[in-house]
């Protein structure tokens, strides 16, 4: 039978089944043998001749840290392309004394949630070209008050190199500002772990079964991801 | 400035100069001092700031020593997984200069420590996720899977990506060994989407990179599905998601069976595909045949029927015939 042949009686024999959707299988266990073994005929090393850009040569840009009501600015020069969402949270928390999980940072009004991710994976940035510098903006979430100083054991992530310009006393917050946090609208919700937890959290109670309603949680979540991919 | 800063800053002057043996030293027994103290914090701090500074400035080897003794600190003082405990560990994995051999080794401790003390018992998948980057750009390519693999949701994105530049080193042929490469482990460790996404992404490349390659739409009111008829494996792993979508066994085996020499021939999907039929499609693995066993068996008196059942599940799964893995 060709290849066309088969494949057409087996998406036949397919259609006449129900789609229960893949099986959800127990979470992987640490002795579960993943991998496939290596291919005898595959080279075991790459043998590409370009290889990666040499991490000597490295570029830097200034990353600076904008609060978008009032609040202390942070501008960091001469920071590695490497600089992750988690160095940028400590260095604002080391300055500021907020707690990391009391402020988000925005690209433009996107919530960065994946904290390994690099400024080079978001704004797009290549070693050795021109480097443009970038902003994020501060959101910082309801209750959010700056931890005295002296008590905090300071452990930023890079060398802090504060520009002159920048004002370094801790903003006190006014209560009055508290629902910057209700402030996040439309589509940046659906980008935030909490949206999906309160929808699970909905789910389980209105169905009153927790598998399902798990199942169910997870399967909006992709089906939304695709629709936004 | 407190007094955790002023020594850092002290050391970071010695880095500065270049006097890395000394700092490296001092480093260490300031830490351990504190430890003693049970004060893992400042410790914490200072081997960060240590680390970092060492690997940056190119000493691999005293900077990786620190990185490790901060994993033994946070192992010791059992700190958990959160966004500053992981994101330290991140940003030192990156850190290294490439090629260190120390690096591999501090990767590995401290996905075992997000492991101990994280959610998943397999490791956290952001750190997961930064290692098979890690590794992608310096050629690993076993090393990357095994971390893309356990990854996040932007993993099967760049495992495919690698997976197609592997294989464009290779003959234009083995297509379906490297896209296999993500799909039957995507499969095995239960992330289907990671699956569907790497066969959809890689698949999607080889056409655009080669507009010659023949291939043509099957489909009918419900489902549809590229054909290659150059490649019959790329075929099979397309249906075999298609498969996995229903969960019925008899497509499965079908399927197999179908495949069965061009399976046989690849020699390494055996055991993964036995373990992908049993936990979707419930189809048991057939037991391994062990003849010394088996004599065992009859001597200790459990008889020779044990062998009859065992012939009966070997067909009725479809299985290659034994000693082919």
């Amino acid at each position: 039978m060709s290849e066309e042949a088969f494949a057409k009686s087996f998406i036949d024999d397919l259609a006449r089944l129900p789609v229960t959707g893949p099986k959800v299988l127990s979470a992987p266990s640490p002795s579960l043998q993943y991998m496939l073994p290596k291919h005898p005929t595959t080279p075991q090393k790459r043998k590409r001749t370009t290889s990666s850009p040499d991490s000597s040569s490295s570029s830097t840009i200034t990353i600076t840290l904008k609060p978008r009501k009032d609040g202390a600015e942070l501008s960091l020069p001469a920071q590695p392309l490497t600089t992750s969402i988690y160095d940028l949270k400590a260095a604002y928390a080391a300055h500021t004394g907020y707690p990391v999980d009391k402020f988000k940072l925005l690209n433009g009004m996107k919530p960065e949630t994946t904290g390994s991710k690099t400024v080079a994976e978001i704004f797009g940035l290549k070693e050795g070209e021109d480097a443009k510098d970038v902003e994020f903006k501060i959101m910082l979430m309801a209750g959010a008050t700056a931890q005295p100083m002296p008590d905090r054991v300071v452990s930023p992530p890079v060398t802090l190199p504060v520009d002159a310009k920048t004002d370094v006393t801790p903003a006190v917050r006014s209560p009055d500002e508290a629902p910057v946090a209700q402030g996040l609208s439309g589509e940046g919700v659906m980008h935030t772990e909490k949206f999906w937890g309160d929808l699970k959290g909905w789910l389980i109670q209105r169905i009153r079964d927790e598998k399902e309603g798990e199942r169910l949680a997870g399967l909006f979540r992709v089906a939304w991801e695709k629709a936004s991919a | 400035m407190s007094k955790i800063e002023k020594t850092i800053a002290r050391q970071q002057a010695k880095i500065e100069e270049g006097q890395f043996y000394e700092a490296h030293q001092q480093l260490r027994v300031i830490a351990s001092r504190y430890i003693k103290q049970s004060q893992p914090d400042p410790a914490i701090s200072i081997l960060y700031s240590g680390a970092q500074l060492l690997l940056k400035a190119g000493q691999g080897g005293s900077g990786g020593d620190l990185a490790l003794f901060l994993l033994e600190v946070y192992n010791k003082s059992e700190i958990g997984v959160n966004a500053e405990s992981k994101g330290r560990l991140i940003t030192l994995m990156r850190g290294f200069p490439a090629g260190e051999p120390t690096r591999k080794r501090f990767i590995n401790e401290a996905v075992g420590w997000s492991a101990r003390f994280g959610e998943s018992e397999m490791g956290d998948a952001e750190m997961h996720h930064v290692a098979g980057m890690l590794f992608a750009a310096d050629d690993e390519t076993y090393d990357a899977e095994r971390h893309f693999l356990l990854g996040t949701r932007d993993s099967p994105v760049a495992l495919s990506t690698l997976e197609y530049e592997w294989y464009t080193e290779d003959e234009p042929s083995t297509a379906p060994l490297y896209v296999s490469r993500a799909v039957l482990p995507y499969l095995l460790t239960g992330n289907y989407m990671g699956a569907k996404q790497s066969f959809f992404l890689f698949t999607r490349k080889l056409e655009e990179k080669n507009p010659g390659l023949p291939s043509k739409k099957v489909d009918n009111q419900d489902v549809d599905v590229n054909i290659y008829p150059s490649m019959p494996l790329l075929n099979f792993l397309g249906l075999l998601l298609l498969a996995v979508e229903r969960g019925a066994q008899a497509p499965f085996l079908k399927l197999r069976k179908q495949y069965e020499a061009q399976i046989r021939d690849v020699g390494t999907w055996g055991d993964a595909l036995d373990q992908i039929g049993e936990r979707y499609f419930g189809v048991r693995i057939p037991k391994a045949y062990n003849p010394l066993g088996d004599m065992m068996n009859m001597f200790m008196g459990g008889g020779g029927g044990g062998g009859a059942p065992q012939q009966k599940r070997r067909v009725q799964a479809a299985a290659p015939a034994p000693g082919v893995d």
